[in-house]
């Protein structure tokens, strides 16, 4: 057993003038956590649910594996993760009815997202929007438990700030452009700007006055010189693991910053004649590493326990010049069959997987407690449309990292029976987060089999 | 309230049976097949017989459906010991050794839950639009009435509701209402639109004709309801030789089609009770929710002809569905 000098709080913070840093979980926290009568009571570190949504569909035939059960060599678009294998869990099947056209026209993009968390009917409509669902499921998590962190929820994106406007066929932009509902009307738009994350993160700005503010902006070079003395304090009350814990932790904090103000130097936009906020980086890898990358801390400092990342926008016209594809994103999924277009659309399906996988390894060194921080995450990958080319609902591409806590068995392909609502999904989710409901969008209860082999 | 826009639709219909018992329910999924492509919205099915989904799905295959059609299977209902009306037509092989009738439906994976197939096949048709023919035990519909947002869709969708069960002569009892009393209580208590029930004995009286099996589908015919007729007919149609093929289900989807032909009556208002032996009584009421079909003898012919016209309608012409 380590013996630690000082038995910290869960919720202990470095503060400095404007700036609060949360603390990663450490040894010298049990003794306290062990006592908590919040979430974590058991002494264990919290569960954690992450969606990262990626738009247009996915090319199922380089998703879905010809078998189910034991996951072993893995499709082309899946194949970065083949190393997390064992801690993934891929479900099949599952269905977003009220996502498909009904009675309600084309538009299945401006549908989709909205409804990916939700389950609800989204009313069309490009000025008064409505999703016919009391709120998403991360947004029910965050009413419940959201108190229990700094920050109930996190909402993070990487394109797109309209929330206006007609985004498809007579769907609003606020559709497309967000992933989490707080209420029928009210999207919860995500963060873009990596600076402002940062803020969110670490910042206590609402004590400062803005001149206050704009000066801290000024002459801050790190938000590490803000609470320099008091880490240095609290190292001193540490073990040697524990110690060597907040030194990581803290200089991936700086690491955070030397990426945000690396972008904001660098003028290049994603696309010509777009303009880009400064400290957001123009290459997609850049970017989704410095957002991920401060997403690692949140979770690890238990800042939040519910974080949607709509990692581009349903229906983007985005162009991938990174690997070398100039075409928009979107018009390359309606490739009416054309082989040349589709290998672009499977090109950028694996560059986003890649991209993820980049990150679940980096999480996967990352020890919480007496286990990984990947044991106590579930973050979901996937999209709200199957095939982009003919804008199908059923059998979502999904996969989820990570074990929840214990309560997921990963290392399998579960499919489901056709047309099984991914409102359940949902519904197993929210168990796993402490959140009981007895239904949500189009659920019929629960998916079995999670957590048995 | 999901708003209908544009023309108003053909209704569709829902069909939940109880496939393989006999081929009552089998015609009359072809005839509802035969309405056209599209009409038939959604099949279920409340036994367990992985079989039985096949040959529904063979059946849609036939009238072009192209294996589309979403079908629900009852995970926890009985398999059928006998069915040799599914298991001889699945298991014909052409001379290349290949099934004649061939079905993606392979394991229970490629079927659903009814409810949730009923509750998205109803999300497609336009308000109070859709008729629902049972041919089976209540089974399946009573749990979509059980679950709130199912009954919703119910009432927001349906029309009419016919159910191929009941006995409102004599002392017999249904099987179909046997097979789950419960249900059948249930569904007719809290179904939220009209029913029309067709009893046994108007099954009886009219039965499918024997000859239109074995010749107006025509010898060469490769309809797989004929394979399962004449695989069925050393069994079940040994009675059905003299009598013909009890039309229960069959007058389900007849009414359900034309519920205004002139050759049909019912019977006033009322109120179906089911005892728990099974049997069916009817009590007339001003505000009740349920009639029955009363058979007019003089109107067999005409009922019969019809059977026929409709069971071997050919299948529509393939047309490119149109992209949304």
């Amino acid at each position: 057993m380590i013996i630690t000098k000082k038995a910290l709080p869960r919720r202990t913070f470095l503060r400095g003038v404007g700036v609060a840093v949360g603390l990663p979980f450490m040894e010298a926290m049990i003794p306290a956590m062990a006592q908590s009568q919040t979430s974590t009571q058991s002494g264990k570190p919290p569960v954690r649910l992450m969606f990262l949504y990626v738009p247009n569909g996915i090319d199922m035939e380089n998703w879905n594996p010809s078998y189910s059960g034991t996951l072993g060599e893995l499709p082309r678009i899946l194949k970065p993760l083949e190393p997390f294998r064992d801690d993934m869990l891929m479900v099949s099947n599952l269905t977003h009815n009220w996502a498909r056209v009904l009675l309600d026209g084309p538009g299945d993009h401006g549908r989709c997202s909205a409804n990916y968390l939700t389950g609800g009917h989204v009313v069309k409509s490009d000025k008064s929007i409505y999703v016919d669902a009391p709120m998403s499921m991360d947004q029910m998590i965050a009413s419940q438990i959201g108190s229990e962190t700094r920050l109930p929820s996190l909402e993070i994106g990487m394109e797109d700030p309209r929330q206006s406007g007609n985004c498809d066929s007579g769907y609003s932009c606020a559709y497309t452009n967000n992933l989490a509902w707080k209420s029928p009307t009210q999207p919860m738009p995500p963060i873009l700007d990596p600076r402002l994350l940062f803020e969110r993160l670490f910042g206590t700005t609402s004590d400062l006055s803005p001149a206050e503010l704009e000066q801290q902006r000024r002459i801050r070079t790190s938000v590490l010189d803000f609470v320099k003395e008091s880490a240095n304090a609290l190292a001193r009350e540490l073990g040697s693991t524990d110690r060597r814990k907040l030194d990581e932790y803290l200089t991936a904090i700086r690491s955070i910053e030397v990426q945000i103000e690396k972008a904001a130097k660098d003028p290049t936009p994603v696309q010509p004649g777009m303009p880009k906020p400064p400290g957001t980086p123009s290459d997609f890898e850049e970017h989704f590493k410095l957002l991920t990358d401060m997403v690692t801390v949140a979770l690890q400092a238990d800042l939040t326990r519910v974080v949607t990342f709509l990692v581009t926008r349903e229906g983007t016209s985005r162009p991938y010049r990174e690997i070398g594809i100039s075409d928009g994103h979107h018009p390359l999924t309606h490739h009416g069959g054309k082989r040349d277009l589709l290998a672009k659309v499977t090109q950028i399906n694996e560059y986003h997987v890649t991209n993820f996988a980049s990150w679940v390894a980096r999480l996967s060194t990352l020890k919480e407690g007496n286990g990984r921080l990947l044991d106590n995450l579930m973050l979901v990958y996937g999209a709200g449309l199957n095939d982009g080319n003919r804008h199908l609902h059923d059998d979502l591409p999904t996969v989820i990292i990570g074990r929840g806590g214990g309560t997921l068995k990963p290392g399998r392909r579960i499919v489901y029976r056709k047309e099984t609502p991914f409102s359940n999904l949902h519904l197993s989710l929210m168990d796993r987060m402490g959140v009981h409901a007895e239904n949500l969008g189009d659920s019929s209860g629960r998916l079995a089999g999670l957590d048995e082999v | 309230m999901l708003q209908s826009r544009g023309a108003t639709l053909a209704p569709g219909f829902l069909f939940d049976c109880d496939m393989g018992r006999n081929l009552d329910s089998a015609l009359a999924l072809s005839m509802l097949y035969g309405l056209g492509r599209g009409r038939l919205i959604a099949v279920g099915i409340s036994n367990s017989d992985l079989d039985a989904a096949k040959f529904c799905d063979v059946i849609g295959r036939y009238y072009g459906s192209g294996g589309g059609l979403p079908l629900g299977l009852a995970e926890d209902g009985p398999k059928l010991e006998n069915a040799t009306m599914l298991r001889a037509p699945l298991a014909l092989l052409n001379g290349e050794g290949q099934p004649v009738y061939k079905s993606n439906i392979r394991t229970t994976i490629d079927t659903g839950d009814p409810p949730v197939i009923f509750r998205n096949a109803l999300l497609t048709q336009q308000d109070t639009q859709a008729i629902v023919v049972l041919a089976g035990p209540a089974t399946n519909l009573a749990r979509m009435v059980s679950w709130s947002s199912g009954k919703t869709v119910l009432s927001q969708k349906v029309r009419s509701f016919v159910m191929a069960a009941g006995s409102f002569a004599g002392a017999q009892s249904d099987p179909r209402i046997r097979a789950d009393v419960a249900s059948s209580r249930k569904l007719l208590a809290e179904w939220p639109t009209p029913i029309v029930a067709i009893g046994v004995e108007a099954g009886s009286a009219v039965p499918y004709p024997v000859d239109s099996m074995e010749t107006d589908f025509g010898p060469d015919s490769n309809h797989p309801l004929v394979a399962a007729y004449r695989a069925s007919r050393d069994s079940e149609a040994k009675t059905a030789a003299t009598s013909g093929i009890p039309s229960q289900a069959v007058l389900a989807a007849l009414y359900a089609a034309n519920p205004g032909a002139e050759y049909f009556r019912l019977s006033p208002p009322g109120t179906i009770e089911v005892a728990d032996d099974g049997r069916t009584a009817f009590k007339e009421s001003a505000t009740g929710n349920h009639r029955y079909l009363i058979l007019d003898p003089a109107q067999k012919d005409a009922i019969m002809q019809a059977f026929v016209a409709m069971a071997t309608v050919k299948p529509a012409a393939r047309t490119t569905p149109g992209r949304n």
